[in-house]
């Protein structure tokens, strides 16, 4: 998906003038320079590494059963044991890791493609445009999540993908939100006016002035979303409308190890251990990022 | 340069009837329900080579008239001139243009400059905006424009935050200069600037008008500032302007009830200047912006209002070739002889 | 009119020696140093500088209402004989709001929204001297009267919000003289508000010190209100006090090289269009003072061997004093403005 919508398209001009990408290196250095955030930079990292080369280090097929061997405690053979189809319960996290990053990035994905244009356009044009955007956002914020997403699910059909389109619609209100309130901060500030002064089109103001601007609030709310969306899709696995078997993610694992809790009560940890390491350190790089923008602002 | 202060130097900026109000509250569909004058009627011309000061308070609608005129906003009715063509309405291309030829300061310096782009980005946007150099070519282009306003080229590569607020404001004067405009609309340039860095600005803003010969627009609530800069100084009060003339005529002589209360108002820095001066300390606020007291807007805190001042409006009037007052007291039909020293005849400037 | 003549006897408030500490650089280049000057009954002293030179520091250290961790090293400020910075915290209470009034920069944020302005004032008496509510709230309305807010007993029922800038900032003189008090310590007052207005508030201010033989601090970087309104001057630059004098003293005959050079640098009516006098860089951020005199690195008139060693706060004549060797050693003569 490209979330880069029409009205943000970089003048041939606008992206070459002299720039320094400080702020880009501000903001990382402060993610970096915390031990909590410099982790769970390194969590997501290995997440993400794990997403691409998966299957190279599973130790097992995945999908591989071993009826005879269900239930296994961990052992060396099998580090975070069996589950009830005697499948390596590593493997599975590991293999599942694809499907926890990519189906969150579709949901995100589709709140920033959502988002970011309605947001910049509603602060930028004000007026009817305003006032239209906002209370669709409004009416679909005032749907509990959980509840809208079902709904859209049942209209769009199960699965995965048509889950997470639906968690993205849900959450682009808060990103049009988001996006509307730093954009019109942002273009009250004298330097917009200066740039208005000195004869730039809107196009460029939008590209070169407000996108830079408001980057680093939308980036904590990428974040935040990013977790929230990793949990609504483990909730909903949960649930039996988001992965279909044989299939994993962590909420589906997570959902097939609390059903045989009697069986094996520890198989509950593997995933849910990698679920919340995965949204804390989101959220830990979300709250590492908005501590430097507060740095920058207070300048 | 011939004498930049006669009349008959080319007039650059001229407005004319300039009127515009904001809305107070709204309607839940942003109809405007009450709103405010706060510019209601300004003409105002400025010549080549030479500063118009509008001065004022808060209220008085002095920055909304910079702006107005910058084209940054757009008056409701009235008309703008630069140059002799009408940029009141213009749009696009033409507007563009207008750009190149008219250049905003504006009081913030911290705020004018976007945080997240170099210095050198900042003075050579408006070159590449206007096509006049390729992206490319910027930082090269950014040096002598940083020369101009006495900072190191090596200030290119620096971020407004790691700079002064005289070094900032020199950085917004010198993207102001980069398009080489006619006309320079300074709002309140020095006012956010510490004592000692103000000088510094006052001092590069005459050496550029001596060395460009733009006209100049400054906007400013420090009148020892627009009396320092300027060659006429207009004084407004409530979206009208009360008096205008040369700086040195509303200095040393001012005419209307407002200016004098201003002027003896601006404390001197000179002890004995200061005990010898005469205090005229007005009374009361300001009137509500929203309803203005009839007649002339100044008499609920003029010292010499008399009842006519309840019922006439009084229009600026021209005193000499130089001064215009807008007085009742400086009216043909109530003149009095200490009051008013007439050259020619009295002719209505609005 | 001649010159004040200085004042004898003891002064109302003495400040001696004050050393402000910056957090985590204890004993190294105080952020306010050996501080030391007088404020007498009855007069007005001006304490000026540029914005990062120490002066609001000052004037609230006097009172103790520094935020905590900034540390008051050593000095002491007298007044009438107590010494805020040791006296126990009863004490200092009393003589908050008391006998020494306040008045900041932004009475809209120094006035507490949710209290009508004569609740706020009658606050003081009743706090301060025990007065009956109805008494205090009685006492309230001349005090609005007193700082010639029109309607008082109405406005007296008004919220801060409901008033303009400058009625704002009478309510805040009505509440610091509410207690009658001998001293008023006000930063910066006027700096908000429009000239016309400040005029007001400078003669309402005038009035009351007459009337009530108040002495005033008053905290300006504004050459012109110094000129207008006080007596006498205290000259700070980068934490130190640079020069004392009288008003007159500084404009006319300073002598220090940075009093010297803000006068120059300040527009004078009868020169428009000029050159003005540029002081080159900025005052140095806290803990980067220079040692000796702070002010060297942008002075013209330099000398290292002399100016790189620290300098003592010397007597000249007429009580005149300077923090530079250069002036009180005779071989350095300063410009101040032309008498008119």
């Amino acid at each position: 998906m490209d979330p880069a919508p029409p009205a943000t398209r970089v003048d041939p001009a606008a992206g070459a003038a002299p720039r320094s990408p400080k702020q880009r290196n501000r903001v990382l250095r402060a993610v970096v320079g915390r031990p909590a955030s410099a982790a769970s930079l390194g969590v997501v990292t290995v997440l993400v590494v794990l997403a691409i080369i998966g299957p190279l280090v599973a130790p097992y097929d995945p999908d591989a059963q071993d009826l005879s061997n269900r239930f296994a405690d961990p052992s060396w053979a099998h580090l975070f044991g069996t589950d009830d189809f005697g499948r390596d319960v590593l493997s599975r996290i590991i293999t599942a890791s694809r499907i926890t990053i990519v189906a969150p990035l579709i949901s995100v994905g589709i709140a920033v493609a959502i988002g970011l244009p309605l947001g910049l356009l509603a602060a930028i044009r004000g007026g009817w445009v305003d006032a239209v955007a906002g209370r669709l956002a409004d009416t679909v914020l005032a749907l509990p999540a959980l509840v809208g997403a079902l709904a859209i699910v049942a209209v769009l059909g199960p699965g995965l993908v048509n889950t997470m389109i639906a968690v993205g619609i849900i959450f682009a209100p808060t990103m049009f939100r988001i996006v509307r309130g730093a954009a019109l901060a942002v273009t009250e500030e004298t330097f917009v006016q200066s740039a208005t002064a000195i004869g730039s089109s809107q196009r460029r103001i939008l590209a070169v002035h407000v996108l830079p601007n408001i980057a680093a609030p939308v980036l904590v709310q990428v974040t935040i979303l990013m977790g929230v969306a990793l949990l609504v899709e483990a909730s909903l696995s949960f649930l039996g409308l988001g992965v279909q078997p044989p299939d994993a993610s962590w909420g589906s694992m997570l959902k097939a190890a609390y059903a045989s809790q009697f069986d094996a009560p520890y198989a509950v940890i593997p995933p849910g251990v990698a679920m919340v390491l995965t949204v804390l350190s989101f959220n830990t790089i979300g709250d590492a990022i908005r501590d430097a923008v507060g740095i920058r602002r207070r300048m | 340069m011939s004498d930049p202060t006669s009349p008959d130097a080319a007039t650059v900026v001229r407005a004319t009837g300039l009127v515009k109000s904001f809305p107070l509250t709204r309607t839940l569909l942003g109809r405007p329900l009450r709103s405010l004058r706060a510019v209601d009627g300004v003409d105002l011309t400025v010549q080549a080579g030479t500063t118009l000061g509008l001065v004022g308070e808060s209220g008085s609608g002095k920055t909304t008239v910079g702006r107005l005129i910058a084209r940054l906003a757009e008056p409701d009715t009235g008309a703008v001139e630069v140059c002799g063509q009408d940029v009141t309405r213009v749009r696009g291309a033409e507007l563009k243009a207008l750009r190149a030829r008219l250049q905003f300061i504006f009081q913030d310096p911290y705020g004018a400059l976007d945080p997240t782009k170099s210095v050198g980005h900042a003075v050579t946007e408006p070159l590449v905006v206007h096509g006049r150099i390729s992206a490319a070519e910027a930082l090269d282009a950014a040096g002598p424009l940083l020369e101009r306003v006495t900072l190191d080229p090596e200030f290119a590569h620096r971020r407004p935050d790691e700079l002064s607020g005289g070094q900032r404001q020199r950085v917004c004067i010198a993207r102001a200069l980069a398009l080489e405009p006619e006309v320079l609309v300074a709002d309140e340039p020095t006012s956010a600037l510490d004592l000692s860095t103000r000088s510094e600005i006052l001092n590069l803003l005459l050496d550029i008008q001596q060395r460009s010969g733009q006209a100049v627009l400054l906007v400013s609530h420090d009148f020892a500032t627009v009396r320092h800069l300027a060659h006429r100084i207009a004084v407004m009060y409530f979206g009208r302007i009360v008096e205008e003339g040369t700086a040195q005529e509303i200095a040393e002589d001012p005419r209307h009830p407002y200016t004098r209360a201003l002027l003896s108002a601006v404390p001197v820095p000179n002890p004995d200047l200061q005990r010898s001066r005469q205090r005229t300390v007005l009374q009361g606020d300001l009137p509500d912006p929203a309803a203005p007291p009839s007649g002339c807007r100044f008499r609920s805190r003029c010292p010499v209002a008399m009842d006519a001042c309840a019922n006439d409006d009084p229009p600026l009037l021209a005193l000499s070739a130089t001064r215009s007052v807008a007085c009742l007291r400086h009216q043909p039909s109530s003149r009095t002889p200490a009051g008013v020293d007439v050259a020619g005849p009295v002719e209505t400037v609005r | 009119m001649t010159a004040p003549s200085r004042p004898a006897g003891e002064p109302l408030l003495s400040v001696r020696g004050l050393t402000i500490d910056l957090p985590g650089d204890p004993g190294q280049r105080g952020l306010v140093e050996d501080v030391t000057f007088d404020v007498h009954r009855g007069r007005s002293l001006a304490l000026i500088g540029e914005s990062g030179c120490g002066k609001s520091l000052t004037s609230m250290a006097a009172l103790r209402l520094l935020p905590p961790g900034l540390p008051v090293r050593s000095g002491s400020v007298l007044f009438d004989g107590v010494d805020l910075l040791r006296c126990r915290p009863r004490e200092l209470r009393a003589v908050r709001g008391g006998p020494v009034g306040i008045v900041f920069q932004e009475p809209m944020s120094s006035l507490n929204p949710t209290m009508t302005v004569g609740d706020q004032i009658a606050e003081a008496r009743r706090l301060h001297l025990g007065e009956s509510r109805r008494a205090a709230h009685r006492r309230a309305i001349e005090l609005l009267e007193r700082v010639g807010i029109p309607n008082a007993g109405q406005r007296v029922r008004s919220y801060p919000h409901e008033l303009s800038g400058g009625m704002q900032q009478r309510v805040m003189i009505a509440g610091a003289i509410a207690c009658d008090p001998k001293l008023v310590i006000a930063d910066e007052p006027t700096t908000a508000l429009d000239v016309t207005i400040q005029a007001e508030i400078l003669q309402l201010l005038r009035d009351l010190q007459r009337d009530m033989d108040l002495a005033v601090l008053l905290v300006t970087h504004d050459l012109g209100v110094v000129a207008d309104f006080c007596d006498d001057v205290v000259v700070m630059y980068a934490g130190h006090v640079v020069e004392r004098t009288s008003i007159d003293g500084l404009f006319y005959d300073p002598q220090h090289p940075y009093s010297s050079a803000l006068l120059a640098a300040v527009p004078q009516s009868g020169s428009p269009r000029t050159r003005l006098n540029v002081i080159p860089g900025r005052v140095p951020p806290a803990g980067r003072f220079p040692d000796g005199c702070r002010f060297r690195p942008r002075c013209g008139h330099d000398l290292p061997e002399l100016c790189a060693r620290p300098q003592v706060d010397a007597e000249l004549e007429h009580g005149h004093r300077t923090r530079c060797g250069r002036v009180s050693g005779g071989e350095l003569t300063l410009e101040g403005v032309a008498r008119v």
